[in-house]
């Protein structure tokens, strides 16, 4: 299954984890409240997949459409993942042509600092 | 695994039993010593081929198969949706597409990625896909 972990929530920055995998079943167990978490804010956010463990098509559109509805409101996003198969997924489909991955938090704040 | 392993999936179940069988079939191929890498693989292809199949070629039903050999591990997917060869590379998600919400072509470009071997041919009007994964 798929949890969502809210990290950090200030009037400045969003940091929500996704917990497990996000196949068909679990972007249904998360997409609501990830989108209310992060396009409904309207702040940064950080999207933390470091302990996400599987992603596949519609996972990854998940995460586009959020990024898209952030882009209409200018608001930057990054999304915080390692060196994994997730990450693969993401670099293979190039979302992160249009989405800045960061590997670390460190590096996920100063992309959000300097878009 | 011992023996053939099957299932069937129904357009009103599909989500929640896409799970439960992507779980059994990562025990079998775990059993088998299947890495990390190839696991991974195995759910790729399941999701992304399953629900292709009812999303996108509107079948009613999808049966999965995984075949007794000990490497490579031989998935066959079979549904009576709109005939659909996966193999043909044109479906696979082109750079203008990236920006889509839309999962298609990310799905096959996924699979491509995942397997080495995907063949696809019709029996009986039904779409037959069959995939080979190396345990290791």
């Amino acid at each position: 299954m798929a949890e969502l972990n809210l990290i950090e929530a200030t009037e400045a920055l969003t940091h929500v984890a996704v917990r497990g995998r996000l196949d068909a079943a679990g972007v249904g167990e998360v997409e609501l409240k990830l989108t209310s978490q992060t396009v409904a804010r309207r702040l940064p956010v950080v999207i933390d997949l470091s302990e996400t463990t599987f992603i596949a098509s519609l996972g990854i559109g998940m995460l586009v459409g959020i990024a898209k509805s952030m882009r209409d409101h200018r608001i930057p996003l990054v999304v915080l993942v390692g060196r994994t198969q997730v990450r693969d997924m993401l670099e293979l489909t190039t979302v992160d042509a249009i989405i800045p991955l960061a590997a670390t938090r460190e590096e996920a704040l100063a992309k959000l600092a300097g878009s | 695994m011992s023996a053939s392993l099957h299932w069937r999936f129904e357009a009103s179940d599909v989500v929640a039993r896409l799970r439960r069988v992507s779980d059994e079939l990562d025990s079998a191929i775990t059993a088998k010593g299947a890495s990390e890498q190839t696991r991974f693989a195995a759910r790729v292809v399941v999701e992304e081929l399953v629900l292709n199949a009812f999303e996108h070629g509107g079948a009613g039903r999808v049966t999965l198969e995984a075949a007794a050999c000990d490497d490579p591990v031989r998935l066959v997917i079979e549904d009576d949706g709109a005939l659909f060869d996966p193999t043909t590379r044109a479906h696979a998600l082109e750079a203008g597409d990236r920006d889509s919400d839309s999962p298609r072509g990310r799905g096959l470009t996924l699979l491509h990625a995942a397997v080495r071997h995907v063949d696809h041919a019709v029996l009986h009007g039904r779409n037959r896909v069959t995939v080979l994964l190396s345990l290791r």
